[in-house]
């Protein structure tokens, strides 16, 4: 999958313009504060329709401007492919080849791995960060993934909700009306819950047999489904075993006012030799845990399709000392697109002959430049 | 501060208060009214009290009517074994088109939808017990819509119904028919896929 050229109008601080990419190496240079990671950004929302730094699209409207567009021909496979994202101050609109598609239609098209300082964070600190990478994962192998989570998380607004008036009276009716909500919570998630474990024990087969340099040895992911669901466990056994958590439970969640059994609240562990790196691991361990994990997602994903996702990293000397940094572009260069800015681009060299392509990024202005 | 005189502003706020209806489709509609005739007007203003005065729902089976019982309940030709539940009077309409149904409907006038503050409570279900305990349905079909809260309210509806021995259908859902399976999305599929019958060629 290729990112042929990007067109950005009315986005942060870039300027109007029109980028052709590599289809190997993308450098881009600049300062700190001069549009590199806005850059990058706007690949982002291009494939996923939001951000990786604001939930408000509206704050990427360039200040003074009424709306942005940002537009990429997308090559997959030979066939060309024109996406669009628009944002006025009233909406969003999602447009494949001029014509408008929802959300559930629209995503999955330019498929992306993000390796970011933010993200290493993230991956760290907060499951639920953790659980998306995964769901990102998953729909492109499974699009009803997204529509079915997108459906579940009503239910559990719904049934949450309800437990907040169950909290100040609860009564035989209200205790029957939950049920009914457990048993929808019983058995999408189900579905949700099987469907991850599938998708997690493929990307722990690509970890074992990765040997790219960065996956630490002895790294583990683990998905714990209701804490003790067994990944061979069939739909059926999933679906009792969480309505007979979610029973057991009951009382809690009323006391705490919230939903706490199903796949919304599952975890997501990377360890190491056994150990949660989210508490073990040293800062490098982590950063080398997210990044195996996007390779093995990659591989993951190029059984399906036969072709890589591309692959954006930000500030990439401030993540990987100079030697790993270009032997990760070494791995990635020879299988895909790859846009990576820094503030440092001496430090990177060149591989044999690849088809490199450096830009630079002065006050939101992209140049090409000749290397 | 207004923008427009006094009634029009009064106009368009009303009009807002419509299903449907944003501000811009508001004022439009407002200054269409504003030109037309005075008796238009007064057409459209007698229709809606008119229609507001000689509606209402039916005792039975909370259908919109303008007799008591509603001619689908006081028709002796239709079969009164047979219940059909559903969230809105309108809904009626899309059974009723496929001339295909005789039963009774009961309309339940909304959906559980905690988030809305609509629970049972809210629901006309007192009146469907009451129709079912009388004994002489022996079928019925939920009919609420086929999303998150019409599911809870027919997994409600049916703990209550089944210990009274009355069989309880569920409408299916699945692929529109005569459209291309391309066109439907993926969930449609996939609960077409799991709802999938024996099929005998």
């Amino acid at each position: 999958m290729i990112l042929n050229c990007l067109t950005v109008s009315g986005f942060r601080n870039l300027a109007e313009q029109s980028l052709p990419f590599s289809p190997q190496l993308n450098i881009i240079a600049g300062s700190n504060g001069q549009g590199k990671t806005n850059l990058l950004e706007a690949i982002h929302v291009l494939a996923l329709s939001r951000s990786f730094r604001t939930h408000q699209s509206r704050d990427l409207i360039r200040h003074g401007a009424v709306r942005f567009r940002v537009s990429g021909t997308l090559l997959v496979k030979n066939d060309e492919c024109q996406l669009a994202v628009e944002q006025g101050k009233d909406g969003k609109s999602l447009l494949v080849n001029g014509s408008k598609r929802d959300v559930f239609d629209y995503l999955g098209r330019l498929h992306m791995a993000t390796f970011a300082s933010l993200q290493i964070e993230q991956f760290k600190a907060e499951p639920e960060y953790r659980r998306r990478l995964v769901d990102r994962g998953l729909y492109h192998l499974q699009p009803s993934h997204l529509r079915r989570m997108a459906l579940y998380s009503r239910i559990v607004k719904q049934k949450n909700s309800l437990l907040r008036e169950a909290a100040s009276v609860y009564t035989k009716a209200t205790a029957e009306l939950l049920d009914v909500w457990d048993q929808q919570i019983a058995e999408a998630g189900a579905k949700i819950i099987q469907a991850r474990q599938l998708y997690v024990e493929r990307v722990r087969e690509k970890l074992k047999v990765q040997t790219n340099g960065f996956t630490p040895e002895a790294l583990d992911i683990k998905y714990l489904a209701a804490n003790e669901i067994s990944s061979t466990a069939s739909l059926e056994d999933i679906q009792s075993q969480l309505s007979n958590r979610l029973t057991n439970h009951r009382e809690r969640e009323i006391r705490l006012r919230r939903s706490l059994v199903g796949p919304h609240r599952d975890e997501i562990l990377a360890e190491v030799d056994g150990n949660a790196i989210q508490r073990f691991a040293s800062a490098g361990q982590q950063r080398s845990a997210l990044l195996a994990f996007n390779l093995a997602q990659m591989e993951v994903y190029f059984d399906a399709y036969g072709e890589y996702p591309v692959f954006l990293i930000d500030d990439v000397d401030s993540e990987l000392d100079a030697q790993r940094m270009n032997q990760l572009l070494r791995v990635l260069e020879s299988k895909t697109q790859i846009f990576v800015t820094t503030s440092k681009p001496k430090l990177i060299q060149a591989g044999s002959e690849p088809l490199l392509r450096q830009f630079t990024v002065v006050s939101g202005r992209v140049q090409r430049i000749e290397v | 501060m207004k923008d427009y005189a006094g009634p029009v502003e009064t106009l368009i706020e009303e009009l807002r208060k419509l299903p449907g209806i944003g501000s811009k489709s508001a004022q439009r509609l407002a200054f269409f009214l504003i030109r037309t005739p005075k008796r238009e007007a007064e057409k459209l203003a007698h229709a809606i009290l008119a229609a507001k005065e000689s509606i209402r729902y039916c005792s039975v089976c909370n259908n919109i009517t303008d007799v008591d019982p509603c001619r689908y309940c006081s028709d002796p030709a239709r079969d009164r074994t047979v219940l059909c539940i559903l969230e809105e009077p309108h809904n009626i309409l899309a059974i009723e088109r496929t001339r295909e149904y005789h039963g009774l409907y009961h309309v339940l006038l909304g959906a559980i939808s905690p988030l809305q503050g609509v629970g049972p409570d809210q629901l006309e279900i007192p009146g469907l017990m009451k129709r079912l305990q009388e004994g002489q349905v022996k079928e019925v079909i939920l009919a609420t819509n086929p999303n998150i809260e019409g599911e809870a309210t027919a997994l409600y509806l049916s703990r209550l119904i089944k210990p009274l021995g009355v069989k309880v259908t569920r409408i299916a859902t699945g692929v529109p028919v005569g459209g291309d399976l391309e066109y439907a999305d993926h969930i449609t599929v996939s609960r077409a896929l799991e709802g999938r019958r024996d099929f005998s060629g």
